[in-house]
């Protein structure tokens, strides 16, 4: 592997250089730019547009948020006061400083019968959605859940495929903060795994008998999840990704503890663990799908297998799947990314303090000028 | 993979991969509901929380692990056991099973087919698309097996005539054989599957109407193999109907029930999938139907009895080269500590006693309590029994009329029954902190005849044995039984786990903690007077038949109701498992429903665990405590006087 494989050369911007990057860019000639951003309860929300939306250049300028609705009932609409703070920062932000509104996009996460329905919506919204026009699509996953950012960045990539050159930009912007997100708790999480919208393994008489792959990106405090989905799964192989090189340099060490039940299973195989860059997406990429190919090209002997995979770490590390997921998808190999939707979250106020200025932006370009396209 | 060491946290045996572990760890007990409930020829309706065996009862007639536990009849002694009651229920015989069965499990996948930009009856006609491919599909998996066949190559020796049914669609009619319907079916799957995942649905793939028509058409009658009738009985058993959605559930439970498929259907869900009507129905049974709830059927049934078996066969999965049971873990020796406060606790009651009662007719009485004792512990609660007995004597009406008539130690006897006793130990619990929750029946009463529940209680404790067998391979003589001081710990530990876990599981739930909250403070106030005059304790509360048809008739069909809170929260404990409840309970010249608090909550408030005494309440008493914990009048007192 390695050779024709889509993102061999990449684009990944971070920390000074995310700005940097973005203030020649900017600078360069006329761009469009279409901001799509979620408004949550997360202390990042408006981090990446105040950022990039402050640098001066041509070009108009939008922005598309997300208001989370949890239900589709009026009474139960009562805001988190957090989220009510970051939605008047950005008007105001807006207003002050690019003289536009955002405008709003409803998401209802759940249904009345109290199941998750926020993928399934979200790709719904960016179908209804036009950007006609716009040289440069900003997806800031910063504020959004897996279940919502997936399907998004899939079915907007999928558009942009579609068009002939030149093709619009598509960039993902994440604010990375590691103390943050250990500190963010799943309150509840559902009692069964669950594909996002577009990521479903199909499970018919024609593959039931292939076996199953399973590569989860461990991360903390996601343990339920990952019972939750090796139990429905019933993987024959299970290929853990841990983090290394990684900032907390024993966070490997310290995930091969907290998941012993997995590592420490006689029919565990060690070898089967990928070690991955927590901070690039594009290693995590190439690593995850020579590891989808090799399975696919050796179970074809016996048919074929279905590759899952499952993110329960960082967001960055989520994008290297979903680029592994997408490109192998396009090479009619059957995978799939699992999921355990959480049902609520809670981030303690004083970490929300104390951490919430200390995050990296990561700029990653997925699609556009760099690639040729 | 394997999920973990502890037998007991294989959650339910649907998660064991092996059919042989399967049938290792299957309880057959749970097969003599059949002795009250018909196999074929009905609609079985299986509810229960989750966890309540459900999927694992489904699971034994799959025909992979009936032909296991015929090859196996002979020389293994949990397949022969299964055997037996197997046969005398017509399922199998010696040779072969007689029972052809399918298993479909719904999951969130049908559920999100609400939610795909199509109209109404295009996503009834892709759901019904999809369920009866599935049903196809299982229905010739099943059939292989039972025949022996390659799946699916050598599905063409199965022929399936009269296909031009009434509700079979045209392009169906043409199919002839099991091969034609399993390339029919899976091709139409795989396109199905795939427009389900995408982003714009196609809808030129639906095909079919919105009939259940393969119930219809892979009926005994219709299914030949080598030119000769089939002689298995065709089961279809469609598994967490809860997954679906609602209008999904109604639509297709109003099918199965009102057109009687040829084809025996079983249907399995938990109780949350049910309406509020539902909820409050009952159990219904006629001659096409049967609604079979399990705990209920376990409350009325020894699950006791069926827990110990489910947990020494989980005993036996670890401990394979010893005769031993799970109960021969849990010891009921207490730890020198506590036997030092059982001591000194003896000698505080019996001079209180003394003290209080020193009027001479309770002379003999004391006497008779001043013999030994096989322990202190024994002492300790004699004396304490007494104590209550003297309460009640006291307080007696007649007391007026006393003449100061000594009473004698035979009706000491008469009233010092269990109840009694049982209610002198739930007070030292609270008193002195004795234990009081421990040993396999108090184990398996915490469950609520819910057996995954059990499960987790149990696994905790079996946790401890576990870590306790790897010391004893360093120290051959080391003890592996546990406490009761640390089966007490462990299970109030459970509780309060289960009880934060809930916030998370159960909508609405500040209305239903408080209910809860206020149903227990009320048992505890009732439970702990001085002479335990509802003794051994209250666990619930009742309201009668008419107030519950009143709830379910009227306040429910009214959200505006001043009542509609109390009711939606009273349909949302049952659902949940948080409470237990019995319908048509006579008592008083009244009909009740009995509300019971779920045993595993009733630690939280050092209530009994037995099915206790209950105090009848209005409607109008009870539903403020969905707003308002209900605060006792009086403190807890547990031998000073009133």
């Amino acid at each position: 592997m390695g050779a024709g494989i889509r993102w061999e050369n990449n684009f990944i911007r971070k920390g000074p250089e995310f700005c940097k990057f973005w203030s020649d860019y900017l600078a360069s000639g006329k761009k469009n730019v279409c901001y799509i951003m979620g408004i949550g309860f997360d202390p990042r929300t408006n981090h990446g547009i105040t950022k990039i939306f402050s640098l001066p250049g041509e070009g108009d300028r939008k922005c598309i948020a997300f208001k989370y609705i949890k239900e589709n009932l009026v009474q139960d609409r009562t805001p988190n006061p957090h989220v009510i703070k970051h939605t008047e920062q950005l008007e105001k932000y807006l207003k002050d400083t690019v003289g536009i509104d955002p405008v709003y996009k409803e998401l209802i996460t759940r249904s009345d019968e109290d199941k998750s329905i926020a993928s399934i919506n979200s790709s719904k919204i960016i179908e209804s959605t036009d950007l006609e026009g716009f040289t440069d699509i900003i997806i800031d996953i910063s504020a959004m859940s897996r279940g919502v950012f997936l399907p998004l960045i899939y079915k907007m990539l999928s558009q942009i495929d579609k068009q002939v050159s030149p093709k619009q930009n598509l960039h993902i912007v994440v604010a990375e903060n590691p103390v943050l997100d250990s500190s963010i708790e799943d309150k509840g999480v559902e009692e069964q795994m669950t594909f996002p919208h577009g990521f479903r393994i199909p499970e018919i008489a024609k593959t039931e008998a292939y076996s199953k792959i399973w590569i989860p990106m461990l991360g903390e405090g996601q343990l339920d999840q990952f019972r939750i989905i090796n139990k429905e799964l019933e993987p024959v192989a299970v290929c853990p990704v841990l983090p290394f090189p990684s900032i907390k340099l024993k966070r490997g060490d310290n995930l091969i503890n907290y998941y012993d039940h997995l590592f420490n299973d006689p029919d565990f195989e060690p070898n089967n663990i990928i070690y991955a860059d927590e901070q690039n997406p594009f290693q995590i990429y190439r690593l995850l799908t020579r590891t989808i190919d090799q399975y696919h090209n050796t179970f074809k002997i016996l048919g074929g297998c279905k590759i899952i995979l499952s993110t329960l770490s960082s967001k960055l590390m989520t994008i290297g799947a979903f680029m592994a997921f997408y490109e192998s998808k396009k090479q009619q190999k059957i995978v799939g990314i699992a999921h355990v939707e959480s049902i609520d979250h809670h981030l303690d106020d004083q970490c929300r303090t104390e951490n919430s200025e200390n995050d990296i932006l990561y700029q990653i370009w997925l699609t556009g000028e760099p690639y040729g396209e | 993979m394997r999920s973990g060491i502890n037998p007991f946290f294989s959650r339910a045996s649907e998660y064991v991969g092996s059919d042989g572990k399967f049938i290792k760890l299957f309880s057959p007990e749970i097969l003599f509901l059949f002795k009250d409930y018909p196999i074929l020829n009905t609609v079985n309706i299986f509810r229960s929380s989750p966890g309540g065996g459900k999927t694992t009862l489904l699971k034994l007639f799959t025909p992979r692990v009936l032909h296991e536990i015929i090859k196996h009849q002979k020389h293994d002694e949990s397949c022969k056991e299964i055997h037996k009651i197997l046969k005398e229920l017509h399922v199998v015989d010696d040779r072969t099973p007689l029972i052809s069965a399918s298993l479909i499990s719904f999951n969130n996948e049908y559920s999100s087919l609400e939610h795909i930009d199509l109209n109404d009856i295009q996503k009834e006609r892709l759901f019904y698309s999809l369920l009866n491919i599935r049903i196809v599909i299982s229905i010739l998996h099943s059939l292989s097996i039972s025949k022996n066949l390659n799946f699916p190559e050598d599905l063409h020796q199965l022929e399936i005539k009269n296909t031009t049914g009434v509700n079979v669609p045209q392009n169906v009619m043409n199919l002839k054989t099991g091969q034609d319907f399993f390339n029919w079916a899976s091709s139409l799957e795989e396109s199905v599957c795939k427009e389900m995942d995408s982003f714009s649905f196609d809808i030129s793939v639906l095909e079919g109407n919105i009939d259940l028509f393969s119930l219809e058409l892979f009926n005994k009658q219709n299914l030949f193999f080598e030119n000769k009738p089939i002689d298995e009985d065709i089961l279809v058993m469609l598994d967490n109907v809860h997954d679906l959605s609602k209008s999904q559930r109604s639509n297709l439970l109003n099918k199965i029930i009102n057109k009687r498929p040829p084809v025996t259907t079983w249907v399995a869900e938990r109780l949350k999938a049910l309406t509020m009507d539902e909820i409050l129905e009952g159990t219904t049974s006629g001659r096409d139907r049967n609604t079979i709830y399990l705990e209920r059927y376990w409350s009325s049934k020894s699950f006791e009895k069926f827990a110990r078996s489910v947990a020494d066969r989980r005993v036996a999965a670890v401990f394979d080269d010893e005769i031993t049971n799970f109960t021969s873990f849990l010891s009921t020796t207490f730890k020198d500590e506590t036997n030092v406060v059982i001591a000194s606790g003896k000698k505080k009651v019996e001079e209180r006693v003394k003290q209080k009662f020193s009027n001479d007719k309770y002379k003999q009485w004391l006497q008779s309590k001043d013999a030994e004792y096989e322990n202190d512990f024994d002492g300790l609660v004699s004396w304490r029994t007494l104590e209550i007995l003297l309460t009640r004597d006291e307080n007696k009406p007649q007391k007026v009329m006393d003449f100061g008539e000594e009473l004698a130690e035979e009706q000491l006897e008469v009233q010092e029954g269990n109840d009694v006793k049982n209610a002198a130990k739930l007070f030292l619990h609270e008193e002195m902190n004795v234990p009081y929750y421990y040993g396999f029946s108090a184990i398996s009463k915490l469950s609520s005849s819910n057996i995954e529940q059990f499960l987790s209680i149990a696994g905790n404790v079996f946790e401890d044995i576990l870590s306790k067998k790897v010391y004893k391979k360093l120290k051959k003589d080391y003890d592996l039984t546990i406490t009761p001081e640390r089966q007490e710990e462990i299970i109030v530990k459970k509780s309060k786990v289960q009880w934060k876990e809930l916030t998370e599981k159960v909508p609405n739930f500040l209305e239903i903690s408080n209910f809860l909250e206020s149903l227990g403070r009320f048992c505890s106030s009732q439970t702990y007077v001085p002479n335990a005059w509802n003794s051994p304790g209250i666990n619930g509360i009742a309201i009668t038949m008419s107030d519950r048809l009143f709830l379910k008739d009227t306040v429910l069909k009214n959200f505006n109701h001043p009542l509609y809170r109390f009711a939606r929260c009273l349909v949302t404990c049952i659902s949940y498992n948080l409470i237990d409840y019995t319908l048509n309970y006579k008592c008083q010249g009244k009909t009740l429903m009995v509300l019971y608090l779920n045993r595993m909550y009733c630690v939280k408030y050092n209530l009994p665990l037995d099915n206790g005494k209950f105090k009848i309440r209005k409607l109008t008493e009870l539903a403020p405590w969905t707003d308002k914990i209900y605060t006792p009048t009086k403190n807890k007192n547990l031998w000073e006087q009133e």
